[in-house]
């Protein structure tokens, strides 16, 4: 789950890239290679997370807001 | 001034959002049909709702540029529709915020190459035809300044947009005297965002 977690990470961080995930997870698990349970968690939860994200999420909630998704996403796991 | 796109019909790629949602707006408010292309299928959906235009007037197509096979799919959806197609927007792209040359990683060069330039190129490959065949077209290919004088933050975002005005000036060379007109835009001296977004659309 760590390459969902990282990809979560920086959609988090990176506007630009959180769209890429959001309107294309499918493409992007294929690039990064993802497990089927891993394009699971990544298209189902970690999309659900990312999009209820404000845009963009202010520079100090960055870290507040990774730590917060990656505990959700591997308590689900 | 209204009217200046009665019975014109475009394709805006990127249009669920942003420069492509209000290049949809002003397009549809100019007299055109419009077809809202973009792979985020809900915020086409959106943009449409804001047209408060007709089923006849506008259509929404999910596509992700990169996709040849879905590209084709939208242009021949186009003509079947709306019997024709008179313009392009290219505003599909991506920005992905990369580290500097020696630790951008492949997988973010590629992403942003696909999107930005292998889909751009995609989208002219497949409706230069139909406007060739109808005698004119116009194709608005959507670059930035970061593609001239370059950005630190994004190489790969940069160089692809450099990419957009290059196949800009070749594909007008080998097309305009066919009818179909090829620019590209970007920012240089313009003073605001909403000045920048009228003047892509008044440079059609």
């Amino acid at each position: 789950m760590d390459k969902v977690i990282e990809i979560t990470n920086r959609a988090v961080a990176d506007y630009g890239f959180r769209q890429a995930v959001l309107y294309g997870s499918a493409d992007i698990a294929r690039r990064w290679g993802l497990t089927g349970p891993e394009q699971e968690a990544l298209e189902g939860m970690a999309v659900e997370l990312l999009s209820a994200l404000p845009i963009p999420v202010p520079p100090e909630d960055v870290a507040v807001e990774q730590s917060r998704l990656e505990a959700l996403i591997r308590a689900t796991r | 001034m209204a009217g200046r796109l009665d019975d014109k019909v475009a394709i805006v790629t990127g249009g669920g959002s942003g420069i492509g949602r209000v290049t949809c707006q002003r397009f549809v408010n100019e007299g055109a049909k419009v077809v809202i292309a973009d792979r985020n299928r809900s915020g086409a959906e959106d943009t449409r709702a804001l047209l408060e235009s007709g089923d006849d007037d506008t259509a929404v197509s999910v596509v992700d540029v990169a996709d040849a096979t879905q590209v084709q799919l939208m242009v021949d959806q186009t003509v079947s529709k709306f019997g024709k197609l008179d313009v392009l927007v290219n505003g599909a792209a991506i920005l992905i915020r990369t580290p500097p040359l020696v630790e951008v990683q492949e997988i973010d060069w590629d992403l942003t190459m696909d999107t930005n330039l292998k889909g751009l190129f995609h989208c002219c490959k497949y409706a230069i035809p139909p406007m060739v065949a109808n005698g004119s077209g116009s194709i608005v290919n959507i670059s930035s300044m970061s593609g001239v004088r370059g950005v630190a933050y994004s190489l790969p975002y940069a160089v692809s947009k450099a990419g957009v005005i290059h196949l800009t000036k070749v594909a007008a060379g080998q097309y305009t005297s066919r009818g179909t007109g090829n620019g590209t835009p970007y920012g240089q001296g313009w003073p605001s965002r909403r000045d920048r977004q009228s003047d892509i659309v008044v440079s059609i």
